[in-house]
């Protein structure tokens, strides 16, 4: 038998203007809904376009820990993929990267990715496959964003 | 039977700033890193610096030492300033000769051409080590 994935476990994660964040399957005690283990999630490609009139927007994914304050990179070959688009441009990248779930309970660490958007008007996407009866959650928690919009530090479930 | 990978075997190694005549390769004369053969899928380069930024990755046999012996080029990328090109490499890179009288594994050799701003990935099913700087 051939195991496929059902499409409503691709989906894709957008990302908008100069942003800081932190991708994880478990956000962690502090979050009403983070009683189960969720994860791998295959994070699969991502894309990068540059909508301003400045080269140039990049977005770089690095591999870390999540402690429920601090990312904290990998020790060594950190950088998962990194993206720089020119004035009027989309690109795209294949990644496949797994990323795991929670590493230890007390205290909390999870593996996490970091996105971190840079330039003028950027926006991307990421796009993940989650696995079938593993994870069916992904959440991001905003470090830093040139827009207001979003309160700091909360996770924000992908739908 | 189908005998497919374990999606956790998807690897990226990073590659910043101008590097020559890198070799990665799944073994090394001691057996510590013992994974292939090892199917290299993608690279990419990104240049946010000045023009040219390049990546070469090129295929061969390494002896465990300093001599790497080229098959053949299977990959050339060139990026503008600003810009991330990548291209799909189906190789796969092969696992230590058993029948050789010395050493003699698969490996890929990557270079890269730009400035300190110059990135660039590779992307395998499998772990690669970096054996010779």
């Amino acid at each position: 038998m051939i195991e496929g994935f059902y499409s409503p476990d691709v989906r894709r994660i957008p990302f908008v203007g100069d942003t800081e964040q932190v991708l994880v399957t478990d956000p962690g005690p502090n979050f009403p809904t983070a009683a189960v283990h969720r994860g791998p999630v295959l994070i699969i490609a991502a894309d990068i376009s540059n909508a301003g009139d400045k080269n140039a927007v990049t977005m770089e994914i690095t591999r870390g820990t999540w402690n429920g304050t601090d990312f904290t990179p990998a020790a060594s070959n950190a950088s998962v993929a990194y993206v720089a688009s020119q004035e009027g441009m989309t690109l795209t990248i294949p990644i496949f990267y797994m990323l795991g779930g929670r590493i230890s309970t007390d205290p909390y660490v999870a593996y996490a990715l970091r996105v971190d958007l840079s330039g003028d008007n950027p926006q991307g996407h990421l796009m993940t496959q989650g696995m079938i009866d593993r994870a069916q959650k992904l959440y991001h928690i905003i470090l830093s964003t040139s827009s207001t919009a979003v309160a700091t530090l909360t996770p924000v479930e992908v739908p | 039977m189908i005998t497919g990978f374990y999606v956790s075997d998807l690897f990226t190694t990073a590659i910043t700033g101008v590097v020559s005549n890198v070799v990665y390769s799944a073994e090394d004369p001691a057996g510590n890193a013992h994974h292939g053969p090892v199917p290299l899928v993608f690279v990419d380069v990104s240049n946010t610096g000045k023009n040219p930024a390049t990546l070469t990755v090129e295929a061969g046999m390494w002896d465990g030492s300093s001599t790497f012996t080229l098959i053949k080029r299977i990959a050339y990328l060139a990026a503008q300033e600003g810009c991330t090109v990548t291209t799909m490499v189906n190789y796969i890179i092969p696992p230590r000769d058993p029948n050789a009288s010395s050493f003699s594994a698969g490996a890929i050799r990557v270079s890269t051409v730009g400035d300190a701003n110059v990135r660039a990935h590779i992307r395998t099913q499998g772990i690669i080590e970096q054996v010779i700087p």
